[in-house]
């Protein structure tokens, strides 16, 4: 499992590409601890790159990426941990994880 | 008798009329004997328009392999196949005044589902893609399967990481399951024996007998409008279907899906990407569609999903459907025993292939056309000089060859190929024990790539004799086993017990009586005794294992043995996901010297058995739907 360590100061921003699987029923989830008021996390949709086809075509399989960013409010500490997986596979591992030990500074 | 009611409908549509005795008058439908047309009591009219069946039919179901499986379970008359399936004329009588026919000809049906139909299973097991953006390879193989299964009446396994690595695809690449389709028509798709499906991103390196085990498609058909998707859906089988996925699809349960705003009251639905699946029915009444799934069985209703017509686009883009598959032999290679097997060769892809023995000690090479009208035998040249007993024939992974093992006059097996690519016989010679004493059984086995030629013949100590090759390479004498025994036959069977499959055997003791032989291939190897039955046998029994009660492509069906007794033919059967005990539920036929071969094939899982006659004449035998035998046609001289 990777692991990052941030620095943030109150109002900076710290974003990152999460890869989409969802074509394969893979999806992101978070969880957070210490204290969770001290960041605050947007999660964006970003514009699949659908290939166009003719008409009444379908599309070849396509996944949808997201953006996400934590905005420093107030100072503390905070571990996220994301996990891609199948929402109901609990018992099988991640097919990726990531955390993020995160320091807020004043 | 709903589709009887269809087939009226019908034939007022062709604007055919016809004349039955006056108490059917009234009735909805007609009973079958009515519309043969011989029976006292039906007019029949010399100026009535003779009636195209095909054509008629065909209204109804344009797959002819569906038409035959409905006749098979009773669920159309039984106007014997021959006359109905492929296109004979059947005189059938007209009468203009017949009242109009009322039910839906040419509207699909409400509800569809081949996840059972007619109270059978259609569809494979639910795989996994795991993370990767492989659904179109997936779907595109479900397809496959499905078809196989529906128009050959067998289940099939094939290997999505077969399409998926043969296309260069990696686990990231995205795709559709036309291309995918495409690339099988020119490239066939192999078992996962062959080359497994891996997320992994491995070389494709596939076994070298690949383009033996590979089922051959014709181009696939876009499906436009949802009218002529349900038909389809109907009246030949499952279609592909593309999907936008949003994030509350995951968490389908067993309820229709329609995608929600929020995924709770603070979590706006998102979009996660596009999909690839398998349409295997629908429901009008619940507005829906059933979808297989490769998400493995733990989501939705066992891997399966109930999407709402309309939903996420899944009715935005034209759906694929394919017809006319034609199975490899590794698919067929349990379901057929002794002389004859059905090959992929006519227009169906399912010809009869038979090998008898000729005068001089010949073998001839007979065939019958299965997708011509009257199902015609014909004969092939003879070959070979040294034919004891008729041959037992496999179609290999050796590029679909057939192979033949038969005892010689000097008490020898020999091996002879027929090679497809030319279509000449080849004689590779003797081997085996030198005290042949039987008719030997003969499999190609589970064991290596291609897989390895098994036979086990009686020997003249009255042993059972195991013989294998591994590969192209020389044969290798294996154990003998057994005591006392009177008569081998082609009942050898690669079954589906246990991880490896056992091999299975049933031969006839010096006491008249049947012994089932099984050898354990996940532990020892050694040959165990298993059930002795039956009595006064004095002829070979022919076995295979068949399709009923196998729920998947990776279950056991039942062991089906035929053996002529009497002069009679008793059919046996063993209930391999019950009792294990062997049945004996029918005795047919007359003057019957041996049962020769059996085979489940393409015919709604009707059993067919060529017996030698005592006048040393060729006949089948075949048992349709209703588990009714019937006499078929007398074939030739043996």
């Amino acid at each position: 499992m990777e692991t990052r360590k941030i620095q943030l100061c109150q109002g900076e921003k710290y974003s990152f590409k999460l890869k989409g699987r969802g074509s394969a029923g893979y999806s992101w989830q978070h969880t957070i601890e210490g204290t969770p008021d001290s960041v605050e996390i947007l999660i964006k949709t970003l514009s699949p790159k659908v290939k166009k086809t003719e008409d009444k075509m379908p599309p070849p399989t396509y996944n949808v990426d997201q953006l996400f960013t934590l905005i420093a409010k107030r100072k503390g500490h905070v571990k996220i941990h994301l996990l891609n997986h199948q929402s109901w596979e609990p018992k099988k591992e991640p097919l990726e994880e990531l955390m993020l030990l995160v320091d807020i500074k004043e | 008798m709903v589709k009887i009611k269809l087939l009226r409908k019908t034939l007022k549509e062709n604007k055919a009329t016809w004349s039955v005795h006056e108490r059917f008058k009234d009735t909805d439908w007609i009973p079958k004997y009515a519309l043969g047309g011989s029976k006292e009591g039906l007019k029949l009219s010399a100026e009535a328009p003779r009636i195209d069946f095909k054509k008629i039919i065909h209204k109804t179901s344009n797959n002819p392999y569906l038409i035959e499986r409905c006749i098979s379970l009773g669920i159309l008359p039984d106007i014997t196949k021959k006359d109905l399936i492929l296109g004979s004329k059947a005189t059938l009588e007209t009468e203009p005044s017949e009242a109009p026919p009322t039910g839906g000809a040419g509207t699909p049906a409400t509800t569809v589902d081949w996840r059972k139909r007619w109270g059978w299973p259609w569809i494979t097991s639910i795989r996994n893609q795991n993370g990767c953006n492989s659904c179109w390879a997936f779907a595109a193989v479900a397809l496959v399967e499905a078809m196989v299964r529906i128009e050959h009446a067998v289940w099939c396994e094939r290997s999505e990481g077969d399409v998926h690595k043969g296309m260069g695809a990696v686990c990231a690449s995205t795709g559709g399951s036309a291309n995918a389709l495409e690339w099988i028509k020119n490239n066939g798709i192999a078992d996962p024996d062959c080359f497994p499906y891996t997320h992994a991103d491995i070389a494709y390196t596939p076994t070298a007998d690949r383009p033996g085990r590979t089922v051959k498609i014709p181009q696939h058909t876009w499906i436009g409008n949802i009218s002529d998707q349900k038909t389809w859906l109907d009246t030949i089988g499952p279609i592909v279907t593309f999907f936008e996925v949003w994030k509350d699809f995951y968490t389908l349960g067993s309820g229709v899906y329609k995608k929600q705003t929020m995924i709770d009251p603070t979590t706006p639905n998102t979009h996660e990407g596009g999909h690839y699946m398998l349409i295997v029915g629908y429901d009008d009444n619940g507005g829906y569609w059933i979808v297989k799934n490769s998400w493995n069985n733990n989501w939705g209703q066992n891997g399966y999903g109930l999407i709402a017509y309309g939903e996420c686009d899944i009715d935005k883009y034209l759906k694929i459907g394919l017809q006319y598959t034609n199975p490899d032999p590794w698919t067929k290679r349990r379901m057929h025993n002794g002389n004859m097997l059905e090959s992929g060769y006519g227009t169906l892809h399912r010809n009869f292939e038979m090998v008898s023995t000729a005068s001089g000690n010949k073998i001839r090479h007979w065939w019958r056309d299965n997708s011509t009208s009257g199902f015609p035998w014909n004969q092939g040249p003879t070959f070979m000089n040294d034919c004891a007993a008729c041959p037992t024939i496999i179609e290999s992974t050796y590029n679909r060859n057939f192979e033949l093992i038969y005892p010689t006059t000097n008490n020898r097996l020999h091996h002879v190929f027929r090679q497809q690519s030319s279509g000449q016989w080849i004689d590779t010679g003797v081997f085996g024990p030198t005290d042949v004493a039987g008719i030997p059984g003969f499999i190609q086995s589970n064991y290596n790539a291609p897989g390895n030629f098994e036979v086990v013949v009686r020997t003249a100590d009255s042993k059972l004799a195991h013989w294998y090759r591994i590969g192209g390479s020389s044969w290798h004498e294996g154990i003998r086993f057994g005591n006392n025994i009177a008569l081998s036959g082609p009942s050898l069977v690669q079954s589906h017990y246990f991880s490896k499959g056992n091999f299975e055997l049933v031969c006839v003791t010096n006491t008249g009586k049947m012994q089932h032989w099984w050898r354990n291939n996940d532990k020892n190897m050694t040959w165990n005794q298993g059930a002795i039955f039956g009595n006064n046998i004095g002829t070979p029994p022919c076995m295979i294992e068949g399709q009923y009660f196998a729920q998947d492509e990776t279950d056991v069906g039942n062991f089906e043995l035929c053996v002529a007794a009497g002069g009679k033919v008793q059919h046996w059967w063993r209930h391999n996901k019950g009792d294990q005990k062997w049945r004996n539920p029918a005795t047919f036929g007359h003057d019957i010297a041996s049962v020769v071969s059996l085979v489940q094939g393409s015919y709604g899982f009707n059993l067919e058995v060529i017996v030698l006659r005592t006048d040393n004449k060729l006949q089948h035998y075949y048992r349709t739907g209703q588990h009714t035998w019937h006499e078929g046609q007398i074939i030739g001289n043996a």
